[in-house]
């Protein structure tokens, strides 16, 4: 051999003619990566549409007490798709909050009698002992149709509040500077980027660990457990190179595999959703979905050691697999470990801290979500490459003693166990 | 005498047990020569695959010596992997690459590459007739054909010396016909041979000496003519059921 990596070059080159003439890992490797979000997506986009076309359809009833002032109900009639109807006479309040128990009971009952429900009830009165009047509206938080009139309902009656005091001011000398103390007005000053850098580092980062397993477990399973399914191992290990060469030439492999999927999904989902954002959001919003140099360095260095870690694992777990089955069995397990473990910092007020990044694959995602959010920073992501770096030499070193050991190819019993144990003691 | 190309002393290969250690392979033996096919008989189980497989240095000897073209295999095992040819009945072949590919692999995994790479590549498929399908993927051929491509990758680096576990298990007659002609036609090159098998009359027919290997121990060894000799017995079958069980025919 010309060099001690040609032997690992030439494996290398060929898992990645046979896997691209693998019509099931090139889906799982490829297309899955490449098509996933937007197949998600534009499913999702359906769904919503086809949801909010049919809310749009829907007329929201709301019971009115019978003492509800004129001005307010013309104020309420201004919403086109909210139709007022009297209360029915049990639940016309004077002076006493209206039973909520007694309008859930009726509502359902016109529910149950195939007529269109109210989904709130707007009940006016006064207690004896109170110089104002109380408005109470009951609505059902678990309808957004009900929580939408109850928004809708209380804003209303706090802009005709406004109106009226500023007319009560004017009728009696007064401005109505005198009565309005102060105008609340907010403004969102994240830039659309921001906004999209926040809307992607929610979901992202679960779905790249995702990615890099998925890459990882389906090239690892052909190129260990296929080998041997094969009867290919035995002949490999019968040529003249090491068995180190071999393995970090399926090392390379799986790792490529798995870095390949990363990329695609990454790449698609930033198409996806800029594509997306224009269907779902006004213009008046603004979303931007981009990604700087540094955040995708930073992004891609950390998917890098994430996918040498779970190729050299997943390898040293598929070894003793006899078939698909049992070897999908055991690298299972490994690849929800990683996706569940991302789950954590999908929490929007986690930030990347230096307790995050002792801890495998959970460092991955929290640095992926910092690099699109804006927000990394240098010791957290040092720690996470450093613990990344240490993991992957770590299981490449305990794969690569335990492929040495005899029975690795021929022993029908292994287990894991048993090969850790003695590959470690030879 | 030619040149010795393997020689065995006391190989010796334990399996760790639950409860005892197994010894599949008892202090065995031997020596093969060039331009010689030599035969390990014995039964399943015998210690026949496990000692092939220490000499092809997949396993390690557990105590011993063996030596291939004076090569360690313990302590020199790339060059013994250079310097042989190995096929057992259970390999199998990649199966989305194409015979072509398949045999080129295994070329450059033994150093050969650019023109003397393709000439020899195209000189073994035509040796075995196999440059009709060269293209074809591996999983698309017939079990014939498989094993043609087989022996082909086997010998395309042109090993002075080939290490057969029972290579004709599981072929139909023809393929087993193929197989057991390309052995001689490679002892007449001044090869060395080594063969396993439990099939009687190929050993007959091929090997010019026979060891005949019961339960890790080579209980004997030598030319047909020597093995008849001294069991008195005509038939290979009725030779091996004399030093495998003791039995007389």
């Amino acid at each position: 051999m010309s060099s001690p990596f040609h032997g690992a070059w030439l494996v290398l080159r060929k898992e990645i003619r046979e896997a691209l003439r693998d019509r099931n890992l090139v889906l799982q490797v490829i297309l899955l990566p490449l098509f996933l979000f937007p197949l998600m997506g534009l499913g999702g986009l359906q769904v919503y549409r086809l949801i909010s076309g049919a809310e749009e359809q829907i007329e929201r009833i709301l019971w009115i007490d019978n003492d509800t002032p004129q001005s307010v109900r013309q104020h309420l009639l201004e919403d086109e798709k909210l139709k007022l109807i009297p209360a029915p006479t049990e639940l016309q309040a004077d002076c006493a909050a209206p039973d909520a128990e007694r309008f859930r009971a009726l509502r359902d009952q016109a529910d149950e009698n195939g007529e269109v429900a109210p989904v709130a009830l707007l009940s006016w009165w006064r207690s004896p002992d109170a110089s104002v009047d109380s408005v109470t509206i009951c609505f059902d938080a678990s309808l957004d149709r009900s929580v939408d009139v109850r928004d809708d309902v209380t804003d209303a009656l706090k802009t005709l509040r406004d109106v009226l005091l500023t007319e009560r001011a004017e009728s009696v000398g007064l401005s109505p500077n005198d009565v309005v103390l102060w105008e609340i007005e907010s403004e969102n000053v994240a830039t659309s980027r921001q906004m999209g850098q926040f809307i992607l580092s929610m979901m992202l980062p679960m779905f790249l660990i995702m990615m890099l397993g998925n890459g990882s477990l389906y090239s690892a399973l052909d190129t260990i457990v296929g080998e041997r399914e094969r009867g290919t191992f035995e002949t490999l290990l019968s040529s003249p190179l090491r068995r180190s060469e071999i393995m970090l030439g399926k090392f390379a492999f799986v790792t490529l595999s798995s870095l390949v999927t990363f990329s695609l999904n990454l790449f698609s989902v930033i198409v996806f959703a800029t594509f997306a954002v224009r269907l779902v959001v006004p213009p008046s919003v603004g979303l931007s979905f981009q990604l700087g140099p540094v955040a995708l360095l930073a992004m891609l260095g950390g998917a890098l050691l994430c996918a040498m870690s779970l190729a050299a694992l997943m390898m040293l777990a598929a070894l003793p697999a006899n078939n698909y089955r049992a070897g999908q069995a055991v690298l299972t397990p490994i690849y929800m470990a990683a996706t569940f473990s991302s789950i954590a910092v999908m929490t929007p007020s986690q930030g990347f801290s230096q307790q995050q990044a002792l801890i495998p694959f959970v460092n991955v995602a929290a640095l992926c979500k910092a690099a699109i959010g804006g927000n990394l920073t240098l010791a957290p992501a040092i720690t996470t490459y450093a613990v990344m770096a240490a993991l992957a030499f770590v299981s490449m070193f305990i794969a690569s003693r335990v492929a040495s050991r005899d029975g690795v190819v021929f022993d029908p019993d292994l287990s894991l166990k048993k090969l850790l144990r003695e590959g470690l003691r030879s | 005498m030619s040149e010795v190309r393997i020689r065995t002393e006391s190989l010796t290969k334990m399996y760790p047990g639950a409860e005892e250690d197994l010894c599949a392979v008892d202090r065995v033996s031997f020596e093969c020569h060039a331009g010689e096919v030599f035969g390990l008989l014995g039964l399943n189980g015998a210690g026949k695959t496990t000692t092939l497989r220490m000499l092809s240095t997949a396993l390690t000897p557990t105590s011993g010596t063996a030596e291939i073209c004076g090569f360690d295999v313990a302590n020199s095992s790339e060059d013994v992997r250079r310097s042989i040819g190995f096929l057992s009945g259970t390999t199998g072949l990649y199966h989305r690459l194409t015979a072509r590919e398949m045999v080129s692999y295994f070329g450059e995994l033994h150093g050969l590459g650019g023109s003397d790479l393709k000439n020899r590549v195209d000189e073994v498929l035509s040796y075995f007739g196999a440059d009709e399908y060269a293209n074809t993927r591996c999983e698309k051929l017939s079990t014939g054909m498989k094993q043609k491509v087989n022996i082909a990758r086997t010998v395309v680096h042109n090993p002075p010396v080939l290490i057969l576990d029972e290579p004709t298990s599981g072929l139909d007659v023809l393929a087993a016909s193929a197989t057991v002609d390309f052995v001689q036609s490679y002892r007449d090159e001044g090869k060395c041979v080594l063969f396993s098998t439990h099939i009687m009359s190929e050993a007959e027919r091929l090997c010019d000496r026979i060891g005949i290997i019961h339960e890790g121990q080579l209980r004997a060894c030598g030319t047909l003519e020597d093995l008849r000799e001294i069991t008195g017995q005509h038939y290979l079958e009725d030779v091996f059921r004399h030093f495998a069980v003791g039995e007389p025919a």
